[in-house]
């Protein structure tokens, strides 16, 4: 039942209808925010690329095509947004390392005075390269299937597949 | 890969699933945007893109129309002269064609 009124509000979302869409961002906001935050392990960069998020969703809700969720559709823009940004910072590697273990340190500061242990698994989880956490948070948390993560990213199904197994290995390898 | 990998791997998968459930439960966006600034929002962007895209029209009727000016121009001022240009031109684009078309039937053939 759910599911036939959100296809009804998308469909008028992407006809051109301002409040259905202002109505469907705000439903996934919080979903968004949470993919975000697990992905980037920073709150702060979270809450910054859900915005971005939000703009780009209302910027292009006219290519929203319907082939997937809404929900799987706003967070392929808000990973490639975060993907777009952590190699715009690439440039400035030597920061890039110093402002990550700042980052780091605030997110598990964040954790803990949430009454929230820091645990190994997620220390694991910040090491990991943005397009390793991405693709095993998709797969092994969310459910995705390799192809539809292929298409969420833009790569090969194979690349995903390869990216899954050596960020599982590597997050292995940091339990050990 | 041996069965005791595939062991070690489900374990680490559970162990993700579990801890990242508490980063979930952690964490609340600071702010939810109200309904109403992210309907303004949303009319605000699609009054900018309208206005782009009219922009966009405008550009692109102008160079047209630029284009067909001067080319009248040049076939009043030196009639021969604008003929042999526009025959030199589809002549090169004829070849380029051909080239192209030769090239893709051999990339065909060797797949």
């Amino acid at each position: 039942m759910i599911k036939v009124a959100e296809l009804e509000e998308v469909r008028r979302a992407v006809s051109g209808d301002d409040s259905a869409l202002a109505a469907l961002l705000q439903r996934h906001y919080t979903f968004v925010y949470k993919y975000l935050v697990k992905v980037t392990m920073d709150a702060n960069l979270a809450e910054e690329t859900v915005q971005d998020t939000m703009v780009r969703c209302m910027e292009n809700i006219h290519r929203y095509d319907g082939t997937s969720a809404f929900s799987s559709w706003m967070i392929t823009i808000a990973t490639r947004i975060y993907i777009d940004k952590t190699r715009r910072k690439k440039r400035e590697q030597g920061w890039l390392a110093l402002i990550r273990d700042q980052a780091v340190r605030r997110f598990r500061w964040q954790l803990e005075s949430r009454n929230e242990e820091w645990t190994d698994v997620m220390d694991a989880m910040t090491r990991l390269t943005p397009e390793h956490r991405v693709a095993v948070l998709l797969k092994h948390y969310y459910g995705y299937g390799y192809d539809e993560i292929g298409e969420m990213l833009g790569i090969p199904a194979g690349t995903v597949k390869s990216r899954t197994a050596y960020g599982l290995r590597q997050l292995r390898k940091e339990l050990e | 890969m041996g069965r005791s990998d595939d062991d070690q791997d489900q374990e680490v998968v559970e162990q993700l699933q579990q801890h990242m459930k508490v980063l979930d439960d952690a964490f609340e966006p600071t702010s939810i945007p109200s309904l109403g600034s992210l309907e303004a929002q949303v009319r605000e962007r699609r009054q900018i893109r309208r206005r782009s895209n009219w922009i966009e029209m405008i550009c692109f009727w102008l160079v047209g129309l630029l284009a067909i000016a001067f080319g009248a121009l040049f076939l009043v001022s030196a009639p021969a002269l604008y003929l042999g240009a526009q025959a030199l031109s589809t002549a090169v684009a004829v070849i380029l064609a051909v080239i192209w078309a030769r090239r893709s039937r051999k990339e065909v053939r060797h797949e």
